[in-house]
């Protein structure tokens, strides 16, 4: 009897304790297109939850909704039918500007186009994402600086523009841009989808960086160095969750061992 | 701060997009706010004419046959009229008009009416301007004060002599001065002269003299143009009474303060209502480029804005910075256009001035300046904010899909598979198909800019060559020369004859009368052929064929209620006949056309016309002209002149003096036909008043010029062209000039700066003009008045020296330095 209460009160604690670290929850998400005057399912009643510190990566064939997925998680588009949970609060009912106003405090964004304003400097670019929430302040661009020399931005190219970096560079100050509010969750989109393999290491290693230091991060990528990054695998086909892997954060574990592993995990999802 | 600063980034990517924006922007506001100030001044300036000279604000004019003594009693005796005063006038009948030499050697034609000095005191307080200095005046032979129109229009200064051929007699008067005038101040009604009685009484054997009745109102009895109408409708109907017909055969004139501001103030009107249609074009140019360029902004940037949205940006914040770019452009534009306008007062000032023939200044309104501003901002924002809401339209996602909602990303057009031709072509094609709306609206700008460009070239070209433009405006025939013969020359005979003559293409002759329609008075014009002229059309319908018939225009149709097919009853000289409307003519004035014969059911006796003479294409108009003076230029006047002569046959003797004898019967005791048949011996020699007689030859460029004269030479001094623009006068009584010029020795070259003119022909000219070779400017001068005029054709500002005066610039010192060493003052 007392093993049976001690049982029910470790399942209800776990419970309440998963509760309690999930952050983004979605349930029966459903997303759909009119392709031609024909309806496109994309999204099918998927559910999932996203954790508190967890580096999520999301993977699966070309046109199986892993952006879509991605955009529906992070308010900048709406589902067809289902809920998007942000700390409970549904989110999909929300207008575009409640939306952009959710945004602008919870998530940030890495794109694999990177996206840099191309009149504005590299400092602007960053200050351009923090001006949104916070008044500008000493200390916020002594953060952005900062920021930008721990992602290997010296200070000689803060006044450059965009188009006077290197695609590695670039996307790296997308990041610091991503970052600079303090998100609750960094979403990225192929971040490494046009960059060479020396400057995706460079970029992967300030996501494992921040990861380490307690951010929550919800990455798509078709890449398998990519994905070893992460802790938890997602594995999506036609819409919905098909498989899931998780892993150790990364280099806790021998890296080679970790590969195959996950690997082995796609192989089994037919990757 | 954050829209200010997306603001500034967007300003940043299209430097000189914003530039050529703002440019606009400012052309639009000076056009729109110079047009309004403009339009207020018009009546300011007349209105403090008539303040400043205390001149009466109404006045009648009768023709003194026409005149009886109960008018002025009627007028007296109205309790409402107040200074009530009468004087003398001398007028030129209805088609006749004087013309005159200016400076440059062009002869330009217009109406001319003289009083005393003593009758203008009557009417005003006759304030002087521009004068001879001191005494100078006084000494003149025939002085003339002539109103500020002839200065400002016509480029005459004190000292000057100016000839008048008054019908074929000629006048000729030393300029005292020019005086500031509230009525008869321009040609539309006549310059009113200032002379001495003497010149008064020799002019008098020329022109008609008539009684002026002029007086004020007691206040708040007129306030309006309509309201000074309906008290001249109802003074006029008590004249009726006493005179026992219709005031249109009296041959009366009403001039008011309101009509004089609604004549003059009318062209004015037009220009501005012209300068706000282009403004009007600039500022719809600015709007669709301003909502071309959002549009175009959105597309390129669709990315960024995705981004800005993703980072949290709601597109209030995004357009708001798309609306914050074209409102500081609006603003800078606007700012800019303001300055214009400030700076382009003094030469706003100097045409309002010419048109309008008064160098007083006038109220400056600027209060309309803030609205202007406020309304152009208004729509600059309102177009901006209403094209920038788009972005409502374009979540993060769609955004970074190029604005495609769904996954289908429409029909490929023109597909370079089934290219069969150049590759290029094909790609500009599916551009263009792609752009289908903006390149719609840049088609509509790229034809908006032209309109309005051609619009300003065409108006430039109107004014700049004195109205020229103007020849072709419908409703007037423009031939290249008017002949208008003394009474008892028969016009059908003189058409004839002028037509039969080899350097004419064709003659024809036209009419004009005074009509009324329903109370209204309207020109009534008939041309000998309609098929023989050429700038006289209808809208609708046709040119009469028939004696019922009339065409008259379309406003006056539609003001009055009529409509083509509709029967009319007109009045003129008493006889009222119906007349059908047969079509809408174009016309300059209100104006209706007859034919002959059916002019003359109402007119029996018709006016002396004109012939409009058009000549073949290699003739030479001033060629032809001589020609004319020297077949039929014998005035009456010039023939009672003539000096007997013992050269010549008897029978060549007896003719002459017998036209002598009759030029005397018809212009000293108004006979219209004298015959004559003198025997000697067997002999016997015959004639009569059949010789022709030319009175005027004028063309339509004289007649536009004494009007755009002013305006032409601001349009002149434009670069690209020459101008009169700097002028000093100088008095040089007592000079060595003089004293040469006294002994007849004068001769002296000019240099003043670039300038170098050999003035002078010495051997006792008195007055004479020299330009340098150059063409640089030159100087004109007239030692009987004891003037010296020179003038530059350098674009200078206006100035004139003075004794004791202030020289405006170093131009002037160097001018007067000049002067000195010539003068020996």
């Amino acid at each position: 009897m007392y093993n049976a209460i001690k049982l029910i009160i470790i399942v209800i604690g776990e419970r309440v304790l998963d509760m309690a670290s999930c952050i983004l929850r979605t349930e029966k998400l459903c997303k759909s297109f009119s392709n031609g005057g024909r309806q496109q399912h994309v999204i099918k009643n998927l559910d999932l939850e996203i954790r508190k510190g967890d580096f999520t990566v999301i993977m699966g064939a070309s046109g199986s909704g892993k952006s879509t997925l991605l955009y529906a998680l992070s308010g900048m588009d709406k589902p067809s039918m289902g809920k998007v949970l942000f700390d409970g609060t549904e989110i999909q009912e929300y207008s575009n500007d409640e939306l952009a106003i959710f945004r602008r405090g919870n998530c940030g964004f890495v794109f694999q186009s990177i996206y840099l304003l191309e009149n504005q400097t590299i400092l602007d670019n960053v200050l351009t994402g923090a001006l949104v929430v916070q008044k500008n302040s000493p200390e916020l661009v002594r953060k952005a600086k900062e920021l930008l020399n721990r992602v290997g931005i010296m200070e000689d190219a803060w006044n450059k523009y965009p188009n006077q970096l290197s695609g590695g560079e670039a996307q790296r100050v997308g990041i610091v841009r991503a970052l600079i509010n303090d998100p609750v969750i960094l979403f990225a989109d192929e971040p490494t989808g046009q960059l060479n393999s020396s400057a995706s290491k460079d970029v992967l290693d300030i996501f494992t960086d921040v990861h380490q230091k307690g951010q929550s991060i919800v990455m798509v990528t078709h890449d398998l160095k990519t994905a070893l990054r992460g802790t938890r695998v997602i594995f999506l086909r036609d819409g919905g969750i098909v498989g899931e892997y998780q892993m150790e954060p990364y280099g806790s574990e021998d890296l080679k061992e970790r590969r195959d592993g996950l690997q082995k995990f796609l192989d089994e999802m037919g990757w | 701060m954050k829209i200010l600063r997306l603001a500034l980034f967007n300003f940043k990517r299209r430097k000189r997009e914003a530039l050529f924006l703002m440019l606009l922007t400012c052309i639009s506001m000076a056009l729109l706010c110079i047009a309004l100030v403009g339009h207020d001044r018009a009546y300011s300036l007349i209105e403090q004419a008539f303040e400043k000279t205390g001149s009466k604000e109404y006045a009648f004019v009768f023709k003194q046959s026409q005149y009886k003594t109960e008018f002025g009693e009627v007028i007296s005796q109205d309790p409402r009229v107040t200074n009530a005063c009468r004087f003398e006038m001398l007028r030129l009948d209805d088609n006749a008009g004087t013309s005159c030499k200016l400076k440059d050697g062009s002869i330009v034609n217009f109406f001319v009416s003289f009083v005393t000095e003593e009758d203008e005191k009557k009417l005003s307080r006759f304030l002087k301007g521009d004068a001879l200095p001191g005494d100078e005046a006084k000494k003149l032979p025939h002085p003339i004060w002539m109103p500020q129109y002839v200065k400002l229009n016509m480029g005459f200064c004190p000292g000057d002599e100016i000839c008048l051929t008054l019908k074929n007699k000629e006048f000729v008067f030393q300029i005292a001065g020019f005086y500031e005038t509230g009525f008869f101040s321009s040609s539309l009604n006549s310059y009113k002269c200032v002379i001495s009685r003497e010149d008064y009484e020799e002019v008098a054997g020329v022109l008609d003299r008539n009684v002026c009745l002029a007086f004020d109102l007691k206040e708040g009895t007129v306030q309006s143009y309509n309201e000074a109408e309906a008290f001249r409708n109802e003074l006029t109907d008590k004249m009726n009474e006493l005179a026992g017909k219709r005031t249109i055969d009296i041959g009366f004139l009403f001039e008011s303060k309101y009509n004089e501001m609604e004549m003059s103030a009318d062209i004015v009107r037009v220009v501005m209502l012209i300068v706000c249609f282009v403004s009007g074009i600039v500022t719809v140019t600015v709007l669709f480029m301003i909502r071309h360029k959002i549009a175009n902004d959105v597309n390129d940037q669709m990315e960024q804005i995705g981004v800005l949205e993703a980072l949290g940006y709601r597109f209030r914040e995004i357009s708001g910075a798309y609306v914050l770019e074209y409102l500081i452009l609006g603003v800078a534009g606007c700012v800019f256009g303001a300055v214009v306008t400030f700076a382009a007062n003094p030469l706003m000032t100097y045409a309002l001035q010419a048109f309008e023939g008064h160098e007083t200044i006038g109220n400056v309104n600027w209060r309309n300046m803030p609205l202007v501003f406020t309304l152009l901002l208004a729509l600059i924002v309102f177009t901006a904010l209403w094209k920038a809401r788009t972005i409502k339209k374009y979540p993060p996602v769609i955004a970074f899909r190029k604005g495609i909602e769904t996954h289908h990303f429409g029909k490929n057009r023109l597909p370079l598979d089934r290219a069969k031709g150049n590759v290029n072509v094909r790609l500009g094609r599916k551009e263009l198909l792609g752009n289908q709306r903006q390149n719609a609206g840049l088609f509509l700008c790229i034809v908006l800019m032209g309109l309005s460009i051609a619009f300003c070239i065409i108006m430039a070209d109107v004014f700049r060559g004195g109205g020229m433009g103007l020849e072709k405006t419908a409703g007037w025939e423009n031939c290249d020369l008017y002949l208008i013969f003394e009474d008892t020359v028969n016009l059908k005979d003189a058409t004839a004859e002028i037509a039969e003559l080899p350097e004419v293409r064709k003659a024809t002759y036209m009419v004009t009368n005074g009509v009324m329609i329903k109370g209204e008075e309207l020109q009534a014009h008939v041309y000998a052929d309609y098929d023989r002229t050429e700038n006289i059309f209808v809208t609708r319908g046709w040119l009469p064929k028939k004696d019922n018939e009339v065409a008259i225009k379309e406003s006056v149709a539609q003001r009055l209620g009529y409509e083509i097919g509709d029967s009319i009853m007109i009045e003129g000289q008493g006889i009222e006949k119906k007349y059908v409307i047969c079509g809408y003519a174009l016309a300059l004035f209100d104006g209706a056309y007859f034919t002959e014969e059916g002019m003359s059911r109402i007119y029996p006796a018709l006016n002396q016309g004109i012939v409009n003479v058009y000549l073949k294409d290699d003739v030479n108009v001033e060629d032809f002209r001589e020609l004319i003076k020297e077949k039929y230029g014998s005035s009456d006047e010039e023939l009672m002149a003539e000096e007997e002569s013992a050269e010549g046959s008897l029978e060549e003797r007896i003719r002459k003096k017998a036209e002598q004898q009759m030029a005397l019967l018809i212009s000293q005791y108004g006979a219209k036909e004298v015959d004559y048949a003198i025997k000697i011996g067997d002999q016997m020699i015959s004639g009569g008043t059949g010789k022709m007689r030319i009175r005027e030859i004028t063309s339509f460029h004289e007649l536009v010029g004494a009007q755009l004269g002013g305006l032409s030479r601001l349009m002149k001094s434009f670069p690209g062209d020459t101008c009169e623009s700097g002028k000093l006068t100088a008095a040089i009584k007592n000079t060595r000039i003089y004293k040469e010029w006294q002994e007849k020795t004068l001769t002296f070259p000019l240099k003043i700066g670039r300038l170098n003119v050999e003035c002078g022909a010495g051997n006792g000219r008195d007055h004479g003009a020299a330009e340098d070779q150059e063409g640089k400017g030159g100087c004109t001068w007239n030692l009987e008045t004891t003037m010296v005029h020179l003038y530059l054709s350098v674009p200078v500002r206006r100035f004139a020296l003075k004794p004791g005066g202030r020289i405006p610039f170093a131009f002037g010192r160097q001018c007067c330095r000049s002067l000195r060493e010539m003068t020996g003052r």
